[in-house]
């Protein structure tokens, strides 16, 4: 079995082909598995669970998502908003000239090395 | 000659002259809603057309401005990579214009924005379009300055004019730093001409064209190493990758939403393809035919640092924006990386993956902003904690959010996926294992980003009714369904023909160099011919 | 093979063997072993009563849960798009087996190891939506957590199988190739193969605590906290949805688990003959059980603390497996 299966292509289809397939194969197997449930499903719904307080106070504050990505990186992001994204104009310069210097640099490198101008 | 070719900027440029004069006496500002949506799809159409001719002729196009042939004149040379972005660009366009329609509805302002945004559309179809170095400079300008201006649009607002200003500011040095690139050239060169100048980086060609090395003076290869570090630096601006990228996060933000899609998804684009252009086509610098064959590895070092190093920043730097515009604007830095780091590979593979990337980005980007732009209209915010869920109210809002997040993060069967295998395809094929954990690391750390707009925008409290009054218009619909299908549509089976072609073009550029060739040749025969020889 | 047939293959792959069905009941079955093997070790009896030896207390609890008892849940939640969501995952893992060399209608291609990786995506992903979706605080609170350990697992895991991959199947970097005919160095090219256990090795220690935290296992298992956060992520789900959950969290833990285990002891190949099988699902018993104890043994981390765990050694030992394993 294994050793007839050529591994670039199956027949006619390669990688790309194939996730297509499998794709739309798991959207089918999904609905098999979603569709004898949904006609049985009863959904009651209540208040949403808060540990008693009220629901009319109830918030998501998003912008907490990042909080402990914000806590473990914390030197990065302060290095970076203080020393790169500062906002003001002439710090960007700072970053920005030394690139092309880099490159001009890098590439006279290239010709001096390769024996003359 | 392919009239096609030079009409479509002609017209955008005249269309957006008219515009304003015509506002002197029209009044109304659904005509001008109108008369956008009608220019952009007859652009769309012709740009169609020269794509079709581009594809069917497997060669590239020249178009001989005013008759004269290149090197003496400026010409537009389109070949398949052209072709497929200038098409591309155009068709999502018209979305952005429908968008806009539902935007901007009767606000006084609309017929300057549509003029600056018809000159935009110009400026990159343009840029696309050309053959010729200085050329590539005006067309640069021409975006630059219509992109100043939009992202000015909303005056009264502090941080839209600070945005504009830096971005023009910064926008103004790149491009005098292009303009000290072009001149180099023609005076290394003797002309400006992008299939000449490609003839003679490849010895080869010269061999059999040697009328082409006349005006050659001094030594092109240090000429040759200060034009491409030069505009590399500009094209690194204009496509907003590290280390110059900062305009990128205060100028996308502060522009209306339409034109935050344009600049994320489309106006990026046009470093990206600059860039294409002059390594591989035109100085053929991962050719080992060419001169400059030698500085190839350098070239695989810088730019593959330059987009990894964008890509993990940018990445890092999404998770902890407050602002969701500002959000989605990292998140185009990220992407661009990804494209450069395609690129700097060398192979036709990692351009075909490159290219891929540039379209399945395009596309995704422009309708996440487009619709988190309907969340934050009627929100009427940008903060990314006070988002209303308009994603449950309007099911095609809800779902081009997450479908547009889920294509950006590479989810099959969606766009991104393909554009991402692509991408791992090529740095495996190239033994590049550090740019594989590159792109597996910026897409687990973008995913948190994406969550980030996917949950106030879907999975929240809805908006009361009347504030979603405006969620129930067509224009919404007509705007978003389509791009939507446009992303499910990017999977190999569709482009993978037009992409070969467009890769092949670029890195293989011998049907460029001829082209031109035979265009200057046609015209001394034409000439000869006519004076009786 | 013509699109028809493959399609027919896919279908049956996914549907029953080793698709849905098979991984339904190896995923229950582990859930069973777990549970006896932690109570054991927690000086309890575990399950006992439904089947001999409780072997079927969490089949039952399946049947309870998706049939029996009625889906509560709070106001806003979507609830039956995020019960669609959870199938979906189910699906996807389901439909990602079609590249395990244990039935004869498997079958791979080249790269399909990124096909794989990008499949079972979509069970994070559920998760996540599930998380996010129910739009209360408390799997709010879950959804944060686990998305924010996604941020570095996800890579990880990947990593770590592209490593392991690649060593074992070099030239078309196939899941079905390094599973069924994976390319063993011989001893007579010591270097080699010492580069191969190396990979491995690395590979697998980084790949073992990146999949505890994407099973949500200690000392990972923040996001369905079950005191500090009310449950996290599954607060709002009853009935159905729990079910649908479990049964996700289970098949994904078996899957993973297989593949790690079979792709980390290379030697008796994945083929479709009994005998194989039978020695895959041996191998798959030993190393769950390595990863249960070793896991059971700790207590539950924070999850700043897991975040500089996950950065610290999972992430750059899967990078420097990836290294490696280009190295050959």
């Amino acid at each position: 079995m294994l050793e007839g299966i050529s591994y670039r292509r199956v027949g006619k289809l390669d990688a790309l082909t194939l996730i297509g397939l499998l794709t739309a194969v798991s959207l089918l197997v999904s609905l098999v598995i979603w569709l004898p449930l949904a006609t049985k499903i009863r959904v009651r719904k209540t208040e949403v669970y808060l540990s008693g307080e009220p629901q009319a106070h109830f918030s998501i504050g998003i912008a907490e998502i990042s909080w402990a990505v914000r806590s473990v990186l914390e030197r990065l992001y302060t290095t970076i908003i203080n020393y790169v994204q500062t906002g003001v104009f002439n710090d960007w310069f700072s970053l920005s000239l030394p690139y092309l210097l880099l490159l001009l640099v890098l590439l006279t490198v290239a010709i001096v090395s390769r024996g003359g101008v | 000659m392919l009239h096609s070719v030079g009409v479509t900027p002609a017209l955008l440029v005249a269309t957006a002259f008219a515009l304003p004069l015509a506002y002197l006496r029209i009044k109304t500002v659904k005509v001008f809603h109108g008369v956008a949506l009608a220019t952009t799809t007859v652009a769309f159409a012709l740009s169609l057309h020269t794509h079709l001719y581009v594809v069917n002729q497997s060669s590239p196009v020249v178009y001989r401005m005013g008759g004269w042939p290149p090197p003496l004149g400026i010409v537009y040379e389109v070949d398949s990579f052209s072709s497929l972005l200038a098409t591309y660009t155009a068709l999502i366009l018209v979305f952005v214009v429908a968008y806009s329609y539902w935007y901007l509805r009767d606000d006084p302002g609309t017929p300057y924005y549509y003029s600056l945004l018809l000159g935009l559309e110009a400026g990159l179809i343009g840029i696309y379009y050309t053959g010729d170095v200085f050329n590539l400079f005006v067309m640069l300008e021409v975006l630059g300055i219509t992109c100043y201006g939009l992202v000015a649009y909303y005056r009264s607002s502090r941080e839209a004019v600070e945005a504009s200003f830096k971005y023009a500011f910064f926008g103004a040095i790149a491009g005098l730093i292009y303009f000290v690139a072009a001149v180099l050239a023609y005076s290394s060169f003797g002309n400006l001409a992008m299939g000449f100048i490609a003839t003679t980086s490849r010895p080869l060609f010269r061999y059999f064209y040697q009328f082409t090395d006349v005006f050659v003076w001094g030594n092109i290869t240090s000429a040759v190493v200060a034009i491409l570090a030069l505009s590399l630096w500009t094209f690194t601006f204009k496509a907003g990758v590290f280390p110059n990228h900062f305009w990128l996060p205060d100028a996308h933000p502060a522009a209306p939403t339409p034109i935050s899609a344009v600049l994320s998804g489309l106006v990026v684009n046009a470093g990206a393809y600059a860039s294409m252009r002059f390594l591989y086509t035109i100085f053929g610098v991962y050719d080992p035919l060419s001169t400059f064959y030698e500085l190839s590895p350098y070239f695989k070092i810088v730019l593959s640092a330059v987009g990894a190093i964008s890509a993990i920043f940018a990445s890092v730097m999404m998770i902890i924006q407050r602002d969701v515009k500002r959000l989605i604007a990292y998140s185009t830095i990220m992407h661009l990386g990804l494209v450069f780091t395609g690129f700097s590979l060398g192979t036709v593979l990692g351009v075909r993956a490159s290219i891929y990337h540039v379209l399945a980005h395009a596309a995704g980007k422009a309708l996440l902003f487009m619709s988190v732009g309907v969340a934050i209209e009627i929100s009427r915010t940008r903060s990314v904690s006070d988002l209303k869920a308009v994603g449950r109210l309007n099911p095609i809002v809800g779902a081009s959010i997450v479908m547009s997040s889920f294509s950006l993060v590479g989810l099959p069967p969606l766009g991104g996926f393909f554009s991402k295998f692509a991408l791992y395809q090529a740095f495996i094929e190239a033994g590049r294992f550090d740019l594989v954990a590159v792109l597996f690391v910026s897409s687990g750390l973008a995913l948190l980003g994406y969550f980030k707009v996917i949950q106030p925008t879907v999975f929240s409290v809805p908006p009361s009714n009347a504030e979603a009054s405006k969620l129930k218009e067509l224009s919404l619909w007509v705007s978003l369904l389509p791009l939507l299908l446009i992303l499910v549509a990017l999977n190999p089976l569709v482009v993978g023909g037009l992409l070969d072609k467009a890769s092949e073009s670029v890195v293989y550029a011998d049907k460029y160099i001829s082209e031109a060739i035979r265009s200057f040749l046609e015209y001394v025969r034409g000439y000869q011919l006519s004076a009786g020889g | 093979m013509d699109l028809i047939e493959v399609f027919g293959r896919v279908l049956f792959t996914a549907l029953v063997y080793p698709g849905l069905l098979f991984l339904t009941v190896l995923g229950l079955l582990s859930q069973w072993y777990r549970r006896k093997l932690v109570a054991r070790l927690q000086n309890r009896v575990g399950p006992k009563y439904v089947g001999p030896i409780g072997i079927l207390q969490p089949f039952a609890d399946l049947y309870k849960l998706l049939f029996v008892k009625e889906l509560v849940t709070g106001s806003y939640s979507p609830a039956k798009l995020l019960v669609y969501v959870l199938t979906l995952g189910i699906a996807a893992l389901s439909t990602s087996t079609i590249f395990l060399p244990l039935s004869p209608f498997s079958f791979g291609v080249s790269y399909d190891i990124l096909l794989f990786i990008y499949l079972t995506l979509y069970a994070s992903i559920a998760f996540a939506i599930v998380g996010f979706g129910s739009v209360s605080p408390y799997p709010s609170f879950g959804g944060v957590r686990y998305t924010t350990m996604m941020l570095v697992f996800e890579p990880a895991v990947a990593l770590s199988l592209l490593a392991m991959v690649r060593i074992l199947s070099p030239y078309s970097l196939s899941l079905y190739e390094a599973l069924g005919k994976p390319r063993i160095l011989e001893l007579n090219q010591p270097l080699g193969s010492l580069v191969q256990v190396l990979v491995l090795a690395v590979a697998g220690i980084s790949f073992s605590i990146a999949v505890l935290s994407k099973a949500m296992m200690k000392p990972f298992d923040i996001p369905e906290a079950e005191t500090e956060v009310a449950g996290g992520y599954l607060a709002e789900l009853s009935g159905p949805a729990l079910g649908m959950a479990i049964l996700l969290h289970e098949v994904e833990l078996a899957l993973y688990v297989l593949v790690f285990s079979n792709l980390l002891i290379p030697v008796p190949p994945m083929l479709p003959d009994a005998l194989n099988v039978v020695a895959s699902l041996v191998k798959y018993v030993v190393v769950l059980t390595l990863i249960v104890v070793v896991a059971y043994s700790m207590g539950r981390i924070r999850l700043d603390q897991a975040l500089r765990t996950l950065f610290k050694m999972p992430l750059p030992l899967s990078i420097l497996s990836l290294a490696l394993s280009f190295l050959v």
